[in-house]
């Protein structure tokens, strides 16, 4: 998870070096992000990288390129609900095999 | 999972919402960053759904019966078979409830969904039907369709669906706003 975070880090400053190149004709750099796990948290948690990443691309962008931050937005969007359709254990889960159906308890 | 199940989560169809808020944000005219320095935040979402309303849901539409189970934050990461992906989605369920999902009072991001516009009913005989606006979200009971985003088209189909042909229904996608 650490290299996909590093990776995701790197296409960050990739997009925001771009917006930089182009920054006279660029009207609105929107940017899909999420909040600062970590620092939010109070360091508490500090292994949700796909929430650190985009953060530190903001804060990137803040720090190397002030001319930029007027033109920028960040959109935070909900939870996909699509996880829900492919992402274990998101989905719904068989507990018991078929032939220990009249053994199944519901909670 | 590793919440309580009425713990609330703001959801989007990413097939379809991604591009309303986009639009809402590049069509008209935001207001300066109020922090120097500090990028615009907005947050987008559907709807809040808890555990139970998914588990609710599934019920109605699946063959079998589903539940809901509330376990430990390592107890949910071990049944992910992919190492390292179980501790991150777990840490992210216990962020989302302990702090937010968008992060809280701290994370000065503005909500662009919210309840805009009041209900707007009308009444035919004793059929009543109900849409509520969320600044480009929706809600239409009938249809059964528990959450959504819309432009005003959208609402016309729905209308026209429902057998009406005319409707005066204030609209307004609200990114200027703060929560």
């Amino acid at each position: 998870m650490e290299e996909a975070y590093r990776l995701e880090k790197i296409q960050g400053k990739n997009l925001v070096h771009a917006v930089a190149a182009n920054k006279e004709t660029i009207e609105l750099f929107i940017f899909s992000g999420l909040s600062a796990a970590t620092k939010l948290s109070g360091e508490k948690f500090k292994n949700i990288y796909h929430f650190d990443a985009k953060a530190e691309t903001i804060d990137y962008l803040e720090s190397a390129f002030p001319e930029l931050v007027s033109k920028t937005v960040e959109l935070q969007l909900g939870m996909f609900a699509t996880n829900t359709q492919r992402l274990t254990p998101l989905m719904p889960t068989k507990v018991c095999s078929p032939w220990s159906v009249s053994s199944l308890v519901a909670h | 999972m590793p919440n309580p199940i009425d713990m609330p989560v703001p959801f989007i169809d990413p097939n379809r919402d991604p591009a309303i808020f986009v639009k809402a944000l590049s069509s008209q005219t935001l207001p300066a960053p109020t922090s120097q320095g500090k990028v615009r935040k907005y947050a987008g979402y559907a709807n809040y759904t808890t555990h139970r309303e998914w588990v609710d849901f599934l019920n109605k539409r699946f063959p079998h019966e589903v539940y809901f189970e509330e376990t430990s934050l390592q107890d949910w990461a071990d049944k992910v078979p992919i190492p390292g992906v179980g501790l991150e989605l777990g840490e992210m369920w216990k962020y989302v409830e302990e702090v937010g999902y968008f992060g809280g009072d701290k994370g000065g991001t503005r909500i662009i969904t919210e309840v805009r516009t009041a209900k707007t009913q009308m009444g035919l005989a004793t059929d009543i039907v109900t849409v509520e606006v969320r600044g480009g979200a929706y809600k239409d009971r009938r249809l059964g369709q528990e959450s959504g985003l819309v432009d005003s088209r959208r609402i016309e189909q729905i209308l026209c669906y429902l057998g009406y042909s005319e409707l005066q229904l204030e609209y307004e996608v609200m990114a200027a706003k703060g929560p």
